[in-house]
């Protein structure tokens, strides 16, 4: 038993990713088209400048670059437990001799795993030939930030997660998820990049979990910042994973309960 | 197999019951009166409001590993198969999921859907599949694997009469290899050809528990026999009968089979007069659901 069903749920939902093919293609071109946008908009308000508030051009490329690519494997579903509360297959899944959550997690990493390969790699090759970027501040850097990508979709998971659970109480979680993902837009660098942010913001967005999904890997990748600092987003980001999921697990227990003693 | 001690939920009031172990039970009675909810309660799917449930020693609401994969149960209104997906995916995940070797589970599940038929619709998507079809498939899921409680809520739901025997056939099976096997069905004459037992529900309450003669006398005791005789009329005057009508050479005989026995009644008849023909008509088994409302209306 084990760990084989888990990665047999992982392995199935990356065969049934590659059934569709033109999802996909759009998926790239969609990450391409978002990538030119926001790049030609601050090279426009750049202008002739250098650098602002030390901030280079390459730099805020970089960060588009490596949090949009990011955000292409990032592969979540929002509505997995939603959409089995909604026709009752919930009742199914709770017959079967494996975790939910367990579950839930292979699916999203077999995904996950499926564009990091198809959607990501050629979306960064692409990105890099068209575009450029700066190279990693270092080798250890570079290990780092791929340390710290693997944590943010973690926390990116945990938030997800977490909100899911309310899909016991409410009937439609679609505009909750669509607000969580314009805060996670707005507040991850994903969009506009943290250093731009007036001090007190990036301030209090730092304290927030958005900023360990995208900004800290790509903040450890350009080497911005020191060992102490690194170290603290490291930090942060496994106290987010904690929490949201020890939440998450709460309102999981809460909803369970709900469900068996009000039936379905 | 299957403990309830005092159990109350929703409609249900006051479930004492004892299934043993290698038993076929039917779960009978009238729109709501507590099958499903009986059937979610052993499946660990409801926690009753007071009371305690045991099945196989285990309450099925902590849900261990073990007793997951020991019931298998299948409910009329909960989607099983995923729409995006081939129903041959769905029994491919089942040994995986349950740990079978994959060998022991191919050969079981091409006699399982040999039986019931639904092997060359493996490779199209639920939404393809007639009614009928979708719940050939579905109770292949349950009976593609070995476990010691099957749970089916509403299994001749949209079955034909080869679908309807097939299934029986595989529900002794069940019972040959022991497990133990509670069906739940508004239609009784769907459950009285495998079933040992009987459950029969109404409003919550269970009215009867016990094998279907019992049932028969109790809930529905009127016997009608049909003799054809040749010769003179016999003399009925002496028996204990309800009513009779003679139509040319035909009598047709109403009786309370607590009171008199079918036996008895021929018995008689031969003794007066030779008989060219006799038919003996129970009464249909879903009128019983029926008697137990009209008893509890009438306190």
């Amino acid at each position: 038993m084990g760990l084989t069903p888990y990665l047999a749920f992982a392995k199935k939902s990356f065969l049934s990713k590659s059934a569709y093919r033109l999802d996909h293609w759009m998926g790239i071109l969609n990450t391409m088209i978002r990538l030119f946008i926001f790049v030609e908009i601050y090279k426009s308000l750049y202008g002739t400048r250098e650098a602002v508030d030390g901030i280079t051009m390459t730099m805020v490329t970089t960060n588009f670059i490596l949090s949009l690519c990011l955000e292409s494997f990032f592969a979540v579903d929002d509505f997995y437990l939603s959409s089995r509360i909604n026709n009752g297959s919930i009742a199914t899944e709770m017959l079967l001799p494996v975790s939910f959550h367990g579950r839930m997690l292979a699916t999203n990493l077999g995904t996950a795993v499926f564009k990091l390969i198809f959607h990501f790699i050629p979306a960064l090759l692409l990105a890099i030939f068209f575009i450029g970027m700066e190279a990693p501040a270092g080798a250890g850097n570079f290990v780092l930030f791929i340390l710290s990508a693997i944590l943010g979709y973690g926390v990116l998971w945990s938030i997800s997660f977490m909100f899911q659970m309310l899909s016991f109480w409410l009937i439609n979680v679609w505009a909750i998820m669509t607000i969580k993902n314009v805060f996670i837009n707005v507040l991850s660098g994903s969009m506009i990049p943290l250093w731009f942010m007036p001090k007190w913001m990036s301030g209090v967005i730092n304290f927030t979990p958005f900023a360990s999904i995208y900004f800290s890997p790509v903040q450890i990748y350009l080497g911005n910042i020191g060992a102490a600092e690194i170290g603290m987003c490291f930090v942060k980001q496994i106290v987010w994973i904690l929490v949201l999921m020890i939440i998450g697990k709460l309102l999981w227990i809460k909803g369970q309960k709900k469900m068996v003693v009000q039936g379905g | 197999m299957v403990i309830c001690n005092s159990v109350i939920k929703f409609v249900l009031k006051n479930i004492d019951l004892h299934i043993p172990k290698g038993k076929v039970v039917g779960v009978i009675g009238a729109s709501s009166s507590g099958k499903t909810t009986f059937l979610k309660l052993l499946a660990g799917l409801l926690q009753p409001e007071s009371g305690e449930i045991y099945v196989n020693r285990c309450n099925p609401l902590g849900k261990n590993i073990a007793t997951l994969r020991e019931t298998a149960a299948l409910f009329a209104k909960v989607p099983v198969f995923d729409e995006k997906e081939n129903i041959r995916d769905y029994f491919n995940k089942i040994p995986i999921v349950y740990g079978l070797k994959k060998s022991d589970f191919d050969d079981r599940l091409r006699s399982v859907s040999e039986a019931l038929d639904f092997e060359k619709y493996m490779d199209l998507k639920v939404t393809d599949l007639s009614f009928g079809m979708r719940r050939r498939a579905e109770l292949g899921t349950i009976f593609c694997r070995d476990a010691k409680l099957y749970l089916i809520d509403e299994p001749c739901l949209g079955l034909d009469q080869n679908g309807k025997e097939a299934f029986y056939e595989i529900v002794r099976k069940c019972q040959r290899e022991g497990s133990t096997v509670i069906i739940a069905s508004h239609n009784m004459e769907d459950i009285k050809n495998v079933a040992d037992r009987i459950i029969l529900l109404n409003e919550g309450q269970v009215v009867f528990y016990g094998d279907i003669e019992e049932l028969h006398k109790r809930f529905i005791p009127m016997d009608e026999c049909f003799v054809q005789y040749e010769g003179r009329l016999p003399d009925l005057s002496d028996l204990e009968i309800e009513q009779y009508r003679i139509d040319n050479d035909k009598i047709q005989i109403r009786y309370n089979s607590n009171h008199v026995t079918s036996k008895e009644v021929i018995e008689h008849i031969l003794s007066c007069t030779k008989i060219k023909s006799v038919h003996i008509k129970q009464e249909d088994l879903s009128e019983s659901i029926k008697t137990a409302k009209a008893i509890s209306e009438n306190g």
